[in-house]
């Protein structure tokens, strides 16, 4: 809930073509509010454009344009879209309450009204536009901090992965590079549009260094054998690509749903594929290769 | 003043207004101070705008 000083800091406009009304309502919200009156539409139109109220306590029946063009205005234009309009008439049938909620107000009340009544609900209608005006504050700083979570992680277990194998100094960030820009040379591809948007290369290119994560899980006699492997220890090497798809298939389980880390999972587990299906550890051939696979494994191989 | 009426902010101008009253005026108080005393007690500030600047317009050409 904001502070109440916040709440008291804002302007309330009261639109209404009776004096004896605008009285009643200044006397009501005065010392709680700051204030904006105005006798008719045209004038209210024109005292917003020097100063933006929070919310227009608005009358319908007035001469000249009525509260209903006021309204419709107002909601027309992206600036004061987002003022809360509360219509305060004598206007009380079920259509006319329709029409003005219809237009975009966020209340209706009809006279004859209780001082405190509009006071309480013009106090309620601030509040919810102060959480309205901050949540979309909050969502984008929250996006933001999510977004740093996912690179870091990323790129901490990438790390984890370059240290454990020392001699491809270097390759995690340039085979990220080489993704990148092979992805944005392919994107406007009519085979590629589609599944390479600007979105998914972001994914793919800060998923691009875990795709030998699964290298944690190959013993270091093995890992780290200067000469040439046998064909057992190939063997047992071949399989990083499975360790780095369980293991990331674990964290992706913790995370639920659709998670950012199944981008990286499917570069682990199928970047040694070849297009001749003789790569590992599926043996999968041409398209069946994953567009994510296909670009790491140009990247890698180049690199090599 | 021009300002609150702009704006169309009845407390400032109220207050305003309440100082301006308060004022000893070197005889009576001039008409067009009532007048806009009335219209801003009525929230009629178009009207009280059109007098405020007739009013600033007479006092740069008396001091000339």
């Amino acid at each position: 809930m904001k502070p109440m000083d916040e709440i008291s800091s804002c302007t309330v406009m009261i639109v209404d073509d009776t004096e004896t009304n605008i009285d009643i309502l200044v006397e009501a919200l005065g010392s709680d509010f700051n204030l904006q009156v105005t006798m008719d539409g045209e004038s209210a139109l024109k005292a917003i454009a020097y100063k933006m109220p929070d919310l227009i306590l608005l009358d319908i029946m007035m001469p000249g344009m009525d509260g209903y063009e006021v309204c419709r205005r107002l909601k027309a234009s992206p600036e004061t879209r987002g003022i809360p309009i509360v219509f305060l008439t004598a206007m009380s049938e079920e259509q006319d309450e329709a029409r003005g909620l219809a237009l975009g107000a966020v209340d209706y009340i009809t006279k004859p009204f209780s001082p405190p009544l509009v006071k309480a609900r013009v106090r309620n209608q601030l509040e919810l536009k102060r959480y309205r005006d901050h949540l979309e504050d909050l969502v984008r700083e929250r996006t933001r901090q999510l977004a740093l979570t996912q690179e870091v992680t990323l790129q901490s277990m990438g790390t984890l992965a370059e240290y454990r194998d020392p001699e491809t100094g270097g390759h995690i960030r340039r085979t990220q590079e080489y993704i990148r820009i092979l992805a944005e040379h392919l994107k406007d591809h009519p085979r590629f549009r589609d599944r390479l948007n600007d979105t998914a290369i972001e994914l793919l290119v800060k998923s691009a260094p875990l795709h030998d994560i699964g290298k944690v899980g190959v013993r270091d006699n093995i890992l780290l054998k200067p000469d040439e492997l046998t064909e057992e220890e190939f063997e047992t090497m071949k399989r990083h690509t499975t360790y780095g798809r369980d293991m990331l298939l674990i964290s992706e389980k913790m995370l639920g749903g659709d998670s950012f880390l199944s981008m990286a999972r499917e570069i682990a587990y199928t970047h040694q594929e070849k297009w001749d299906g003789t790569g590992y550890p599926r043996g999968l051939k041409g398209e069946e290769i994953p567009i994510s696979g296909r670009l790491m494994a140009v990247a890698d191989v180049y690199d090599a | 003043m021009r300002v609150h009426l702009l704006k169309s902010e009845p407390i400032p101008l109220k207050t305003l207004m309440a100082e301006i009253n308060g004022l000893a005026w070197p005889g009576a108080v001039p008409p067009e101070i009532e007048t806009l005393g009335r219209l801003i007690a009525r929230y009629r500030f178009n009207e009280a705008a059109a007098i405020v600047d007739t009013l600033l317009t007479s006092d740069e050409g008396d001091s000339r």
